[in-house]
């Protein structure tokens, strides 16, 4: 199948839920977090390496959208959105949705391998450390969550739990916006030079 | 990069858990001493108790270096079980103001005098939407030996 074709299907199946969602649901209905564009400001750039031993790069996911998750095995409400966010990378991926995990494990891969196994993770986990996370503003809490459009700019933040229906809203309006080739790279000048 | 998360957002544990200036213990040598620390958390946090029940998270946990005296038993309180949204179970947690009890043996040569017993106390908080990142905070608990 076509890439573009599959990506207007995945759109389709992702317009569908909402749709669903938003008809059962009652005055708690999620609304967007997202911040109006004039406002959203870019994503820094960092190198962290993955389960793999590679260097990955925040800019390598230029036109995507980005789900971008600092969580670690031992936070429960972080254990509790990672189905989620499994089920996101399968059913949008192709709409332009790249989840990525930043795990603030302390044990680092001694920890976070055997989980990944467990939990039939889908979507690349990076091992963070203080630097990237004094990139994002300190994430004194997890999880934390970063919504980064395709321009490469953090549409929103999550701290701790929220739904799982304010994260589809809030992707779906996201993955509705055309890549756009002028502006989608990110902010390369604050990169994590030597970063593990 | 500090207007990634703006002041409102940043959440801080450094305020979550206090510990109460533990009561001076003073024993004779060869005797038996009862230390308590009195632990208190910020209304809407818990910490997992010494015992919870998944083996992924991680246990309150105090420990002291010994001389001059041995530990016998370090006694937690009987912890709450929680509900949260985020756990299918109910998780084994301590929350607002709680006491741990430390028994002391004191050897029969310690040397007599005043002095500072210092320990560790190693904890990790969660609300019921999000977890801090495990701490460890020192305790100070001034002695004397008669």
């Amino acid at each position: 199948m076509f890439p573009a074709f599959r990506r207007a299907l995945s759109l389709q199946a992702l317009a569908l839920a909402l749709v669903i969602s938003a008809c059962s649901s009652g005055p708690g209905a999620a609304r967007s977090s997202l911040k109006p564009e004039s406002q959203r400001r870019k994503a820094p750039d960092f190198a962290l390496r993955d389960a793999d031993g590679k260097l990955v790069r925040l800019s390598d996911y230029r036109g995507k959208v980005v789900l971008l998750n600092f969580w670690a095995t031992w936070c429960s409400p972080c254990r509790f959105e990672i189905p989620w966010f499994i089920e996101f990378q399968r059913q949008y991926k192709d709409a332009g949705l790249e989840v990525l995990g930043i795990s603030m494990d302390e044990d680092g891969w001694e920890a976070v391998k055997p989980f990944l196994t467990r939990f039939g993770v889908n979507y690349r986990i990076l091992m963070g450390d203080d630097m990237v996370a004094q990139l994002y503003g300190g994430v004194d809490s997890l999880p934390t969550t970063f919504l980064i459009d395709r321009q490469g700019r953090v549409a929103a933040v999550h701290i701790g739990l929220v739904s799982k229906r304010s994260y589809e809203k809030d992707l779906a309006e996201l993955l509705e916006q055309e890549p756009d080739s002028a502006g989608r790279a990110v902010d390369s000048s604050a990169v994590l030079a030597g970063a593990r | 990069m500090l207007w990634i998360l703006p002041p409102c957002l940043r959440a801080q544990d450094s305020q979550v858990l206090a510990i109460e200036p533990p009561a001076r213990i003073v024993a004779a040598r060869g005797s038996q001493a009862e230390a308590k620390i009195t632990v208190e958390l910020k209304p809407g946090y818990h910490v997992n108790s010494h015992a919870p029940e998944e083996d992924y998270l991680i246990p309150l946990r105090l420990s002291w270096e010994t001389k001059p005296f041995r530990v016998l038993e370090i006694v937690y309180p009987k912890p709450a079980r929680e509900r949260h949204a985020f756990a299918q179970k109910p998780l084994s947690v301590f929350s607002g103001a709680f006491q741990i009890i430390t028994r002391l043996k004191v050897p029969s040569d310690a040397p007599r005098g005043p002095g500072i017993l210092v320990g560790k106390l190693r904890y990790q908080a969660c609300t019921d939407k999000l977890c801090f990142p495990p701490k460890t905070i020192e305790v100070r608990l001034p002695y004397e030996i008669r």
